[in-house]
């Protein structure tokens, strides 16, 4: 499954699916339509059975939060909570700007004490960074994904290569899907 | 802008039938949507290419049945339906008597381009599902065009310096493209065209609609220069320097071009047609294909309209891309795109409208208009194309017309079956009668220093095409235009 917020992303998106799609998999994703939809569920819970069938799970974190927003939950950010609690094998690519601004937010302080708040606008949501690091302190090391699991991103060449890496070797995603749970950590 | 579609473009289909099936070019005797589709789509990816709907692997015409429908069933599909959105151009041209329809396609700068979810190549004369060699390949091109000028972002600019009526004009005419696309926007559209990318403002962004872009990019300028003789030199009749974005830089030169050359008004019996002294389709064509393929990066990059008193030349910095010649240019042939960013706006507002049969289209105008062909070269870095004995004729007085700023090109008129010589003598005449409204012959001439029978004469001829009127009493009136003028 491939778990990414969309706003500005939508050509870039479609042909990671493309890619992926090249590879040899099978691509669900909320964006392109390609997940089973209960009609009697919420677009929510819809997205959330995805994650439980796949059998891999891709997540992209951009500097933008994006629209699929319900309530209070972001689809994407949900979609990588399941992932993660359901301890499918997972990666992620984080782009820069997410990076950057963790550490930079981590560092900024006003003297009064109070919250940095952000003006809203088209280029950066801080609340990506609560993804991020959603994914950082719930991460559990698998021992044979050393340093993999997640990749910095700029441009789409960075992020296609890195899918090519880690996807176009069939032997080592069987080998992580076969992996007993107590191999983990 | 909207006659180039009824324009007879048969000449189009005449020089791709010469050539054999290639990476570029296709034939289909038949509509098949999603085959049709998958051909673009490997076009897109590969070097671009004509698909000609219509025509059997033989070459002979079938042509297409309700090729109007099928046209826009096609259209509807490969626009929506391949991605990220590239320009696609599908004409209906009539071709022995049968329509065909051509899909016209430059090769992409957003790859990998993918239909329904599959990536598709073109492999000599055939489309194929990509590989992943094929795939890296692509990666790597992609990498490439991101690295390109046009990408990277103007460091200090905002969407503040944007000119947001030229985006709005754009986004509707994006919306006519591509029906079921909406914005929120202009910052929105730029996000969602690539041209804002992180945040930031692209060059690309800068060169189509900044307000001011030469405060970035210097060399964006394009000096338009109209010299007396036939070599540049200090002397010159008059000079101009276009410093808007491209789009306002388009329609600001064009008029300049239309009143330096003027119109001429044809009169056949009673017939009256407005004619241009000047190829306007070729030269439009010429000033585009600068625009768009006018190497930015150096900042003694730009872009040079010159015209003498026996040719007319538009000049720009950056040799022909690698891989063409001279010689492709008066052939289809691939159009490398130096700024594809740029050129895809370009064909969203309509200023370039088919893809890659420029220079034949702008041969094929100066044909028809009975001017002679243009010529290119390109020589140390710097191509021009240069139009024979397209210069200002000594009718238009050029330089009031354009100092003062006049928004109407400067008419005068051609009276066909009378020689060069008598139509010269009726426009002067003409002239005068419009300057100087109302007086009897004796005056006017004294005003154009002719004999009174002489003047008579061509009093008589321009009465006889409707182009003069004799109004008021015979003591107290006058000649005058007819309101035809």
């Amino acid at each position: 499954m491939l778990g990414s917020t969309v706003y500005g992303f939508e050509d870039q998106l479609s042909q990671i699916i493309a890619q992926l799609k090249l590879l040899g998999y099978e691509v669900l994703n909320s964006h392109s339509g390609s997940i089973k939809v209960n009609p009697k569920l919420s677009n929510l819970n819809n997205c959330l059975n995805a994650v439980e069938e796949c059998d891999l799970f891709l997540g992209i974190i951009r500097p933008f939060y994006g629209t699929g927003n319900i309530g209070e939950s972001n689809i994407t950010f949900e979609e990588i909570k399941k992932a993660i609690e359901l301890k499918k094998p997972y990666w992620f690519l984080v782009h820069r700007d997410v990076v950057f601004a963790r550490l930079l937010f981590s560092k900024l302080k006003l003297k009064s004490g109070d919250k940095v708040e952000v003006d809203k606008n088209r280029f950066f949501d801080p609340r990506t960074i609560d993804i991020y690091e959603y994914v950082i302190e719930n991460h559990i090391p698998v021992t044979l994904r050393n340093g993999n699991w997640a990749q910095e991103f700029y441009r789409l060449d960075e992020m296609m290569t890195y899918i090519n890496t880690q996807f176009s070797d069939k032997d080592f995603v069987e080998s992580i899907l076969n992996e007993k749970p107590d191999n983990n950590g | 802008m909207k006659n180039l579609i009824t324009m007879d473009n048969s000449f189009i289909i005449d020089n791709l039938l010469q050539q054999q099936e290639s990476v570029r070019l296709e034939f289909k005797a038949k509509p098949e949507k999603a085959t049709i589709a998958k051909v673009i789509t490997s076009f897109i990816n590969t070097q671009g290419g004509d698909l000609i709907i219509g025509i059997n692997d033989d070459k002979s015409v079938v042509g297409v049945e309700n090729a109007e429908k099928v046209q826009q069933s096609i259209k509807k599909l490969l626009i929506e339906s391949i991605t990220p959105n590239a320009p696609i151009s599908i004409q209906i041209i009539r071709y022995k008597r049968k329509d065909v329809i051509l899909i016209s396609v430059w090769e992409g700068a957003k790859k990998p381009y993918q239909f329904r979810g599959k990536i598709f190549t073109r492999e000599n004369d055939a489309t194929k599902v990509s590989n992943q060699e094929i795939l890296n390949y692509l990666i790597k091109e992609r990498k490439e065009a991101d690295f390109h000028w046009e990408r990277r972002t103007v460091l200090g600019a905002d969407i503040k310096d944007l000119d947001i009526e030229e985006i709005n004009k754009t986004i509707n005419e994006y919306k006519s493209y591509k029906k079921d696309s909406g914005f929120e926007n202009a910052e929105d559209f730029l996000i969602q065209m690539g041209l804002i990318k992180n945040g930031t403002l692209t060059n690309a962004c800068i060169v189509l609609f900044a307000k001011n872009p030469s405060l970035y990019i210097p060399q964006s300028r394009i000096r338009l220069t109209v010299y007396p003789s036939n070599k540049t030199e200090d002397k010159f009749i008059n000079d101009r320097i276009f410093e808007g974005n491209l789009f306002i830089n388009i329609t600001a030169i064009l008029n300049f071009i239309d009143i330096t050359f003027g119109r001429s008004i044809v009169v056949e019996g009673v017939l009256r047609k407005e004619k241009y002294n000047y190829p306007l389709l070729a030269i439009r064509e010429g000033l585009l294909n600068a625009m768009v393929h006018r190497d930015y990066n150096s900042v003694n990059g730009f872009l040079q309209v010159s015209i003498f008193n026996n040719r007319t030349e538009i000049s720009n910095y950056g040799g022909l891309p690698e891989g063409i010649t001279i010689r492709d240019l008066k052939k289809e042939h691939n159009s490398i795109l130096r700024n594809t960013d740029i050129a895809q706006m370009c064909f969203i507002r309509k200023y370039i409208e088919m893809l890659g049969s420029g220079t034949l289209r702008m041969i094929d105008d100066c044909k028809r208009n009975g001017f002679k062909s243009p010529s290119w070269t390109d020589k140390d870095d710097i191509t021009t194309v240069t139009f024979p004995e397209l210069a200002i004729s000594s009718k238009n007085d050029i330089s009031e017309g354009v100092s003062e700023g006049v928004n109407e090109g400067v008419k005068s008129i051609v009276v066909e079956g009378e020689s060069e010589g008598v139509n010269e003598e009726l426009n002067i005449l003409f002239q005068a009668v419009v300057n100087n409204p109302g007086l009897k012959a004796p005056a006017i001439a004294k005003i154009i220093d002719k004999s009174l029978s002489s003047t008579e004469r061509y009093i008589r001829k321009l009465k006889k095409v409707g182009l003069i009127e004799y109004n008021g009493v015979s003591k107290k009136g006058g000649y005058f235009k007819t309101d035809f003028n």
